[in-house]
């Protein structure tokens, strides 16, 4: 057969013009990549690209940093795929990068492609779709605590819209009564208690609230009690579906139960419905009295103080103590979410940004102390449990400012009642070591000076 | 005697006349309207106009508030409807 000359031109000219393609493509991958050292196309270590981006970040050299976390990226692409799971730990580190530079625009590029890459992965892979989503709700609540982010709220609900996709693919994949949907229940759950949060500083929840993208739903804005009684119900409805999540499972146990009532009263407690939170904590001791747990443990589950709502979900057993020689050392997490502390996991590899400013305080647990409970939590014969007794012992620096600020924030706490032998009990003389959020406005302190 | 058959009349009366009282097809059960939390599940996974939102109001005619749930997409031809019927009988 006689091929035309003119084809096999045409044939050269395309095979010439593809190649030109892919070394200039190869050429330009990386903007102003200056280092010599490797091609986008030898495997070489992007993990050693990547430590060098987490020195840099920890010494405050982000450009820097984002340069080798963007060569990791295109290193991982060509190496690994596009729909490689090797890439979350740059696109994490390159993600909070940017909120630490606050660069919203590149924020939001970096958490879009994140999407779309978990998008492509669920159908195929649900074990890295599930990994790479954890990760990308732990960003996603960073950005939205980040007091500088004019966009809090948006970033919250976008880390709620993603669990709930995550618990619909564990749905259709493990089935609606696999043990696996309790954490992300929980997270949810948290979320919206993070939610209620900002809800109490507004009059309406706005459209944020209701879409990921800048949709405004015209006259369908919830008022703060509708947004809050919301928030309550679903918190509600999911800690009871994890309860029967358990209850039918093999891990059904007595303290598992326990466990899982004193969420649900946690719950209430924090919504102001002390009465019914009350009762649950007593069913909770009670339950577990029946399965004859002795004196010992009961003191360990419900002796201690504990700040709720309890940051993690663990099923099975009490709450690891917070405190430590005798000190209640906790770490505040945003100036956004007064009264929360800081989500376990947020940061991966990254150190936690940290502040020179904590307090040290001393106070009592009381209940039936209405003035320090939500404001829903007015009426006089409701069950309520809060601080009393409030005093600074000392602050770091040493300025009223910084102690009238521990005061103000640690009235925020909320504590889970201490029972004995099923009877709420006060408890007296609690020292507390509280460390300020990173992002809590001290200009004030720093103009006097 | 005649009050007591009166009586009977009444009460045989009274069952049959409260069952006229019902709409037609009201045997049939209403469709449940979904909890907060499936409405949350559901709205995570559609587009934005495809979103549902409930709340509870108080319709005409009754003071007993009912959850209603709508979808975004039709709460907004709505809204464009009523203020296009504003405009026409303004102009």
């Amino acid at each position: 057969m006689r091929i035309p000359a003119h084809r096999i031109l045409l044939l050269l000219t395309a095979v010439y013009v593809a190649c030109g393609i892919s070394v200039a493509f190869a050429q330009t991958a990386i903007p102003g990549n200056s280092q010599d050292s490797f091609d986008n196309f030898r495997p070489i270590d992007y993990e050693r690209l990547l430590e060098t981006a987490l020195v840099a970040i920890e010494s405050g050299e982000f450009e820097s940093a984002r340069q080798s976390i963007s060569d990791s990226l295109q290193i991982i692409k060509v190496n690994h795929g596009l729909l490689s799971v090797e890439q979350f730990p740059a696109l994490q580190l390159i993600t909070q990068t940017a909120i630490a530079q606050h660069d919203w625009p590149a924020l939001d590029q970096h958490l879009a492609y994140f999407e779309w890459l978990l998008g492509k992965l669920e159908p195929a892979d649900i074990e890295s779709y599930l990994s790479g989503a954890e990760i990308l709700n732990n960003l996603y609540l960073s950005a939205a605590a980040d007091s500088n982010n004019p966009q809090n709220a948006h970033y919250l609900i976008a880390a709620k819209q993603l669990n709930w996709r995550a618990v619909t693919a564990m749905e259709q994949r493990f089935g609606k009564t696999s043990l696996r949907l309790a954490p992300w229940l929980y997270d949810i759950v948290l979320t919206h208690y993070y939610q209620t949060t900002l809800t109490r500083r507004k009059g309406m929840t706005s459209y944020d609230y209701k879409s990921t993208t800048p949709v405004i739903v015209s006259g369908w804005s919830l008022s703060k009690n509708e947004s809050l009684e919301q928030s309550y119900s679903i918190g509600q409805e999911l800690l009871q579906r994890i309860r029967a999540l358990y209850a039918d499972s093999t891990a059904a146990s007595a303290s598992t139960d326990a466990q899982i009532l004193l969420l649900i009263a946690d719950w209430e407690l924090l919504f102001g419905k002390g009465n019914s939170a009350e009762a649950l904590y007593r069913m909770a001791y009670a339950s577990l009295q029946q399965a004859n747990v002795d004196k010992a443990t009961l003191l360990t589950w419900f002796a201690q103080p504990l700040i709720i709502p309890q940051r993690e979900f663990i099923a099975s057993g009490p709450v690891p103590p917070q405190r430590s020689n005798a000190t209640l050392n906790l770490i505040a997490w945003s100036a956004v979410f007064p009264g929360a502390l800081q989500p376990p996991g947020l940061a991966g590899n990254l150190a936690l940004p940290t502040t020179k400013f904590s307090a040290t305080a001393r106070l009592n647990l009381v209940s039936n102390n209405v003035s320090t409970l939500s404001s829903n939590a007015i009426a006089p014969n409701v069950f309520s449990y809060g601080i009393s007794n409030l005093s600074i012992e000392s602050m770091t620096p040493d300025n009223e400012l910084v102690a009238s600020m521990a005061r103000s924030q640690i009235a925020e706490l909320q504590f889970r009642p201490l029972l004995i032998d099923a009877t709420v009990i006060a408890a007296s003389d609690i020292r507390l070591h509280y460390v300020f959020a990173a992002d809590t406005d001290f200009s004030m302190l720093t103009d006097a000076k | 005697m005649c009050k007591l058959l009166r009586l009977l009349v009444m009460v045989l009366l009274v069952p049959v006349l409260l069952a006229g009282c019902l709409a037609p097809g009201a045997e049939s059960v209403e469709p449940r309207v979904p909890t907060d939390a499936e409405v949350e599940q559901y709205n995570a996974s559609v587009a934005p106009a495809e979103r549902i939102v409930c709340r509870r109001e108080i319709p005409v005619g009754s003071n007993i508030p009912k959850r209603l749930c709508r979808l975004v997409k039709d709460v907004e031809e709505t809204s464009t409807f009523h203020r296009e019927q504003l405009r026409r009988s303004l102009h």
